[in-house]
């Protein structure tokens, strides 16, 4: 499959007065996995959205590769249909009345691409684990077969590109998490450009190679997992993604930088344990420093109430300003 | 014990009510089928299938039919880009319109007609404002008259239900199709189309049913340019000397086996293919973007439907019920409320037809309500549930079939028992004739309303001590209150301003409103005839209004 890299530029959006995408630039690179991370209202499905040809930006300019696909200047908007993308619907979106094969069948059809247009299908629900499949109709299968079904649809036509709207959160946690592996790893294999967009953290750090944080309609921070979770660039970025115990208003660090036990270079904090649960690797302790709440994680148990020291290493305090 | 007494006083009530209906709705639909295929007390087929083809018959057979077919064909194209505009694009956010397109639904089609034969006749109101319009009555007292005004009447159903059908179609399953390369007429072809037309075929029967059930229009219109359907041959049969009941009561077989075939063919369809669109999560809708000529061409098309379905009938009702000399016509100085003050102080037939309509609304509408309350309360609990659901579908019969159809049997079986109960030629005829057509409105309404009261409900009232006549007052009789007022409210409506009913069993010399108003609208005073129309339609819209008013206020209190 080939796979290209999608630029927008100062790309812009409102409806009526209501701002919902600030003028952004994002360049994602091919054959990347590529996050859009944030929480509801964010703007990271507008911004999908508008990659797909589904939403117009007000402004701005969209290019895959060097092929302009939007431009508000050149008055250039090439509509979704001539996009060649492949899309899975949070909702699916499959259509009721046409079987799982024709399902899969119908952008290959839609494109006049019809040689060993059989052969293809079959391929592509191979690679998904449903060639058994083919006849039967979207109610008949389970949601994650429907799922899966969307994702064929969405590879069979080989595009450049895929992107997926919260494809995992209509099914349930067990089957999130399963899902997960299946469509990391076809991605890969498939070496195709692919655009995410959750509100899930999980999904963001373990699926991608780089993930862009959205807030009411601004990028916050466009990195990788590993740079996202340790130098969080906003204080948003370090609240939304994983969990940040504030010293200050300005101050904070990851709990398991955190030591009972004391070091150097190192200041010492003294918190109250307010709850404790078992996650089964550790313990995790809510507890009380000042009017915040710090995670920590310990070997042992505590007892509620108690008082017990804190050592957070200095360098592994992270300043805002 | 008691509830021992409970459950036979239940099948006491379930046998009463079995007598009821039997008399009410099988005896008469019996007396249609034992008249059209006895003769002088022989069975005789040949005659009744005589009838039928004779050419009169067989020609008036292929006018209905070729009628119901056109009806539906412009229905669909005057409905089909209204329910776009108002599912898929920003129209959909102009929630008035919904009650304006019910306008025309809402208003008797005799009415409707009348207006339109004033307004297109020779000199007529067109030709009066615009004289050179002389000639067009020739195009519209023709076939193409008869459609155009009832298609006018009926596209608001076809309306109402595609666009709840385009509604239940998520923006998601366009949009895939349009990732996936389908450009706009590949997505009406392949995704939006096939996924309307079982609901389409259903609303296309139900149209056509209503057509060849429909009396007004072909009774206003169609007789004056020798449109025959079945209906008004049937009326014609049943009431002009000499009167031939065998010959009404074939061609209503005919007609009951037409729509039985229409009904199970709607059956057929929607059980086939109903598909499960609504999709719960992350289902969006999205509104198609009009450019600025699309929009100003939908804005065109709207007000110009409304212009044919509301302004033209309504503007010729009222401007000739307020023409003081017909022969004058449309002058200034020619207007006067004269016949609105004569109809309720000088014109005794008039108010006569008023307070008969009343009388007769009001009564109907009580026994419908009470009748039918017990029935949908009773059946609820009935076993073995066939039992139940056996009883509902008697009682909802009547629905399904034209009521000319309903009408011509209970005239016939009534005939037959005059000597044992002398109901023929009464109010208390038309009563009864009203309770068995409305009788299923009330079941629905309330059955519906009924629908909300999850047996947890009665189960937790029986917890707290409470016994079965106590669980009826104070739970399930105010949950169903609302339908049944509604049920009141329509039964009262539809009875009020009811014509094919009074115009075959009404007995001699009693008037109500509709006959009232084709009396003088065919051989009296038209303008009278009229005023009384504007005061039909003004009556009953207040009413419906007021009745929208008090449902919502009740929903408000709960």
């Amino acid at each position: 499959m080939s796979h290209i890299n999608i630029k927008l530029l100062d790309i812009e959006k409102s409806y009526g007065s209501k701002q919902v995408i600030f003028p952004s630039t994002l360049i994602i690179e091919d054959s990347s996995f590529t996050t859009l991370l944030g929480p509801s209202g964010c703007g990271k499905t507008t911004l999908l959205r508008m990659i797909a040809g589904l939403e117009t930006p007000n402004a701005g300019e969209i290019y895959f590769d060097d092929t302009c696909i939007y431009s508000s200047k050149q008055n250039i908007n090439i509509p979704p249909e001539k996009r060649g993308l492949g899309f899975v619907f949070q909702d699916f979106a499959l259509w009721p009345h046409m079987t799982v094969f024709e399902n899969v069948a119908f952008g290959l059809r839609a494109a006049k691409r019809t040689d060993q247009l059989e052969q293809k299908v079959k391929d592509a629900l191979k690679a998904v684990r449903l060639e058994n499949f083919a006849d039967r109709y979207p109610h008949q299968l389970s949601g994650g077969q429907q799922q899966r079904v969307a994702f064929a649809r969405a590879i069979v036509i080989k595009p450049s590109c895929i992107l997926f709207d919260e494809p995992l959160s209509a099914l349930d946690a067990q089957l999130r998490e399963q899902m997960r592996a299946e469509i990391t790893v076809l991605v890969s294999e498939l070496g195709v450009t692919a655009v995410f967009v959750t509100h899930d953290q999980v999904e963001a750090m373990s699926m991608s190679d780089k993930i862009a944080v959205l807030s009411e309609g601004h990028i916050e921070q466009y990195a990788s997992p590993e740079e996202v979770y340790s130098d969080p660039q906003t204080e948003f970025v370090a609240k939304f993604v994983g969990n940040s115990n504030w010293i200050d208003d300005k101050h904070m660090f990851r709990p398991e930088h955190a030591q009972l036990t004391p070091i150097d270079n190192a200041h010492k904090y003294q918190v109250e344990v307010l709850f404790q649960q078992f996650l089964g690797y550790t313990f995790q302790s809510h507890t009380k420093f000042q009017d915040q709440v710090w995670f920590l994680n310990t070997k042992q148990k505590m007892d509620v109430g108690s008082h017990i020291d804190v050592y957070v290493p200095d360098n592994k305090v992270i300043s805002f300003s | 014990m008691l509830s021992r007494i409970q459950d036979n006083m239940r099948y006491i009530v379930l046998a009463i009510i079995a007598v009821i209906l039997f008399v009410l709705i099988i005896c008469p639909l019996g007396a249609i089928f034992a008249t059209a295929l006895f003769q002088d007390g022989k069975l005789n087929i040949a005659g009744a299938i005589d009838v039928v083809v004779q050419s009169e018959n067989a020609q008036m057979i292929a006018n209905s039919l070729f009628l119901g077919a056109l009806v539906v064909i412009v229905s669909t194209l005057i409905a089909t880009p209204l329910a776009y505009l108002f599912s898929r694009t920003r129209f959909a956010k102009y929630k008035i319109f919904d009650i304006i397109f019910m306008i025309p639904f809402m208003t008797p089609p005799f009415i409707a007609s009348m207006g339109w034969i004033l307004f297109m006749q020779k000199r007529g109101l067109l030709q009066q404002v615009f004289p050179m319009f002389k000639g067009s009555e020739d195009f519209f007292f023709s076939i193409a008259g008869l459609v155009i005004v009832m298609s006018l009447h009926s596209f608001p159903f076809m309306f109402t239900l595609l666009k709840n059908a385009m509604l239940n179609i998520p923006s998601s399953l366009e949009e895939s199709a349009q990732v996936f390369g389908a450009g706009f007429g590949q997505r009406l072809r392949k995704i939006f189309f096939p996924l309307l037309t079982s609901n389409y075929a259903i609303g296309a029967l139900l149209i056509f049913v209503k057509t060849l059930s429909e009396y007004g229009t072909p009774a206003t219109l169609g007789v004056r340019i020798g449109f025959d359907v079945f209906t008004t041959q049937i009326h014609r049969y049943a009431t002009v000397a000499p009167v031939h009941f065998g010959n009404a009561a074939a061609l209503s077989s005919v007609l009951i086996g037409i729509c039985v075939v229409m009904w199970l063919l709607q059956n057929y369809i929607s059980n086939r293919k109903s598909y499960n669109l609504v999709s719960g999560k992350g289902s969006r809708f999205k509104f198609e973007e009009l450019s600025k000529l699309a929009l100003v061409v939908a804005w065109i098309y709207i007000i110009v439907t409304i212009f044919f379905s509301i302004i033209v009938p309504f503007f010729a009702i009222i401007s000739t019920s307020l023409i003081n000399l017909r022969g004058l016509g449309l002058a200034l100085g020619n207007f006067t409320f004269q016949h609105y003050i004569d109809l309720f102080t000088s014109n005794s037939k008039g108010i006569g037809a008023i307070i008969n309509s009343l009388i007769l609304a009001v009564a109907a509408a009580s026994i419908c309500a009470v009748l039918g309350t017990i029935i949908v309360v009773v059946i609820r609990k009935i076993r073995p549930k066939a039992l139940g659901t056996l009883t509902e579908g008697v009682s909802l019969l009547p629905s399904f079939l034209p009521s000319i159809v309903m009408v011509l049997g209970i005239m016939i079986f009534w005939n037959a028992l005059y000597d044992v109960a002398p109901l023929y030629n009464t109010l208390g005829i038309l009563v009864l004739a009203y309770v068995v057509l409305y009788l299923p409105y009330t079941i629905q309404y309330v059955t519906s309303a009924a629908g909300q009261i999850s047996d947890s409900l009665q189960d937790a009232a029986r917890v707290f001590g409470a016994k079965p006549l106590y669980i009826l007052r104070r739970v399930v009789f105010p949950l169903i209150k609302p339908g049944i007022l509604t049920a009141w409210i329509m039964t009262f409506i539809i009875s009020f301003r009811e014509l094919v009913t009074a115009s075959l069993i009404a007995p001699p010399n009693v008037l109500v409103v509709s006959t009232f108003i084709v009396r003088e609208f065919e051989q009296g005073s038209v303008s009278v005839g009229m005023a009384m129309a504007v005061i039909c339609v003004a009556f009953t819209t207040i009413s419906l209004t007021l009745l929208n008013k008090a449902v919502d206020k009740q929903k408000v209190a709960e």
